[in-house]
């Protein structure tokens, strides 16, 4: 029996029907089946014999339909863990002594001042924007880096402005010495 | 309108048919291919033989039937199928249950006519 082709190709049906289904019915159904065909079809049957039991089992389709579905975990998405109770989160750390450093260098030079804030600006926004985020530091880190980057590009402004409108120094001409 | 009378009688038959198969396995063992003749026989129930595969794993699985093989005098071993301790009790119990279920699904659809 197993060696007909039209059992060998049904057997294989089957099986590709059950992928999906839960592994231990997958093979006991498939054991079950072939040992089904082989005791209604002995050792030679006629191909009209094959047909008429392969038509009595029914399609692969609605044999797998029975088995119980195999159970995938739902994709599990891994977030950055949250910064525990009590502890400063690292990235608005950070974030604050960047806006702080900036704050400091914003009368030496605001120009440094500038990208500096601009940075700690960022940093503090996307912490604060994340659900564990919205710390105290965050939002600290976020006031001052937003503050000195406003001050640090006025005062850039002010300097480039006060640059332009000052005279230029001409060429310096000596009195010629009075005649004597 | 027959995919939607096969996929209501499928509804219909989920949570029965195992009980069906406990049934068939009440009076004593038998083979795959013996149960499968018996119960082909109801073709609103079982409407091909093959689907009676999946419900004896699941059977096996909930420890209401096991599995036994024994040498045959007319062609290679068989595995025959019997009821469990565990599982005449769950058989009892859908049977106590069916008669009034039934007919209390007879009496409305009685009393929407």
């Amino acid at each position: 029996m197993s060696e007909h082709p039209l059992v060998q190709a049904y057997l294989a049906d089957l099986d590709r029907a059950l992928v999906g289904s839960d592994p231990r019915e997958h093979q006991d159904t498939l054991d079950a089946v072939r040992e089904h065909l082989e005791e209604a079809l002995g050792e030679e049957p006629t191909s009209d014999d094959v047909r008429r039991v392969l038509a009595g089992l029914g399609s692969v389709d609605a044999i797998a339909a029975g088995t119980t579905p195999v159970v995938v975990p739902p994709a599990v998405t891994v977030l950055p863990a949250a910064p525990a109770p009590g502890r400063a989160d690292p990235g608005a750390l950070v974030a604050l002594v960047a806006s702080l450093v900036a704050v400091l260098t914003l009368f030496l030079s605001p120009f440094v001042a500038i990208p500096l804030a601009l940075v700690a600006l960022v940093v503090a926004i996307l912490r604060v924007r994340r659900p564990s985020g919205r710390s105290t530091l965050a939002w600290s880190a976020l006031v001052v880096s937003g503050t000195t980057l406003v001050l640090s590009t006025v005062l850039g402004l002010l300097l480039i402005a006060v640059g332009d409108s000052s005279p230029e120094p001409g060429p310096v001409h000596s009195e010629p010495a009075a005649e004597r | 309108m027959a995919a939607e009378s096969d996929a209501l009688l499928t509804q219909l038959r989920k949570g029965v048919l195992e009980y069906c198969v406990l049934a068939c396995l009440h009076s004593g063992r038998a083979y795959g291919l013996e149960l499968a003749t018996r119960l082909s026989r109801h073709q609103v129930l079982f409407a091909s033989e093959g689907t009676l595969y999946p419900l004896l794993s699941r059977l096996r699985r909930l420890g209401w039937v096991e599995t036994t093989w024994q040498e045959s005098t007319s062609g290679p071993p068989r595995r025959y199928y019997e009821l469990t301790p565990d599982g005449r009790p769950a058989l009892e119990q859908f049977t106590r249950a069916w008669e009034p279920f039934r007919q209390d699904v007879d009496t409305v659809l009685a009393e929407s006519r």
